[in-house]
């Protein structure tokens, strides 16, 4: 690619840069032993994922991404990797190679199936202008929750409610009758 | 600009990932690192498909999905960590109390 740093192709040539680093990285997240190795490589695919949203122009979904994803939601895993501090032995053996190459071939056919059968309907999907100062931006966001998706908003209180008292319960009491087999 | 077939193409790729990870996995909380993958598989085909048509009601559905995958974490943590303290053990091989 000889333009690929000409200012009209940049924001393509971040795109792909950052794609293939969402991807290796992504790899390494299902491929690493090491719990806490797995988590910084999901950092990073989380990360780049959030370069590529401000590339697609959904500006507030990727701070979002970096806030509550990148931020919140990967110290949850981290803490819980810390707290439970899993040994080689209690992670336990890895899966046979045949089943994995199995796992990974069933995948890929699956992708590529749907690849072929939706090709079509994505390419001839045309591209609207976008009004670059408004779209995807705080206000914008902002507006279509409080006004289009209230109902939606609201009830997702209630669901991280229902959410929190769930794993407080789960959490803090012995399950009776667990450890026979 | 950015072509939208490439972006659902790397959705799709990220999306298989994530499944391979679950198909692979042992580990509970891999495969809860696996989930969040196809989670965020989703809201990149979001809001590619967003960008192309020039709506943003979708990134108002990315932000649901961020608060799904955020309360799946705390839940799916909670059911790890009382399993690890009842059967010592997050091997999802070994966790068939409801198998008969």
């Amino acid at each position: 690619m000889p333009d690929a740093l000409h200012p009209d192709n940049l924001p393509a040539t971040a795109f792909y840069l950052l794609a293939v680093v969402a991807i290796v990285a992504s790899i390494l997240v299902v491929t690493r032993r090491n719990p806490v190795a797995q988590a910084m490589n999901l950092i990073l695919t989380l990360l780049s994922l959030a370069g590529i949203f401000a590339l697609l122009q959904a500006h507030f979904v990727a701070a979002i991404q970096i806030l509550v994803y990148a931020g919140a939601i990967l110290v949850v895993f981290i803490f819980v990797i810390m707290l439970l501090n899993l040994s080689d032995e209690e992670i336990g053996p890895p899966r046979p190679s045949i089943a994995k190459g199995l796992a990974v071939l069933l995948v890929a056919a699956m992708i590529w199936g749907a690849a072929v059968r939706c090709a079509d309907d994505v390419l001839a999907i045309p591209a609207a202008t976008l009004d670059p100062g408004s779209y995807g931006t705080l206000a914008s966001v902002g507006l279509l929750i409080y006004r289009d998706y209230l109902l939606a908003f609201e009830l997702t209180s209630l669901f991280i409610l229902i959410g929190i008292v769930g794993a407080v319960l789960l959490a803090s009491r012995k399950v009776s009758g667990g450890g026979d087999k | 600009m950015i072509p939208l077939e490439h972006v659902i193409l790397l959705s799709a790729v990220l999306f298989g990932i994530g499944t391979v990870g679950v198909l692979i996995r042992r580990n509970l909380i891999a495969i809860f690192m696996s989930i969040e993958l196809m989670l965020n598989a989703g809201n990149l085909a979001f809001v590619g498909f967003a960008r192309q048509y020039a709506g943003d009601g979708a990134h108002a559905v990315v932000l649901f999905i961020v608060v799904l995958a955020a309360v799946e974490a705390a839940v799916g943590f909670a059911i790890v960590v009382a399993m690890f303290r009842n059967r010592g053990t997050v091997n999802a091989d070994e966790v068939n109390l409801m198998k008969g």
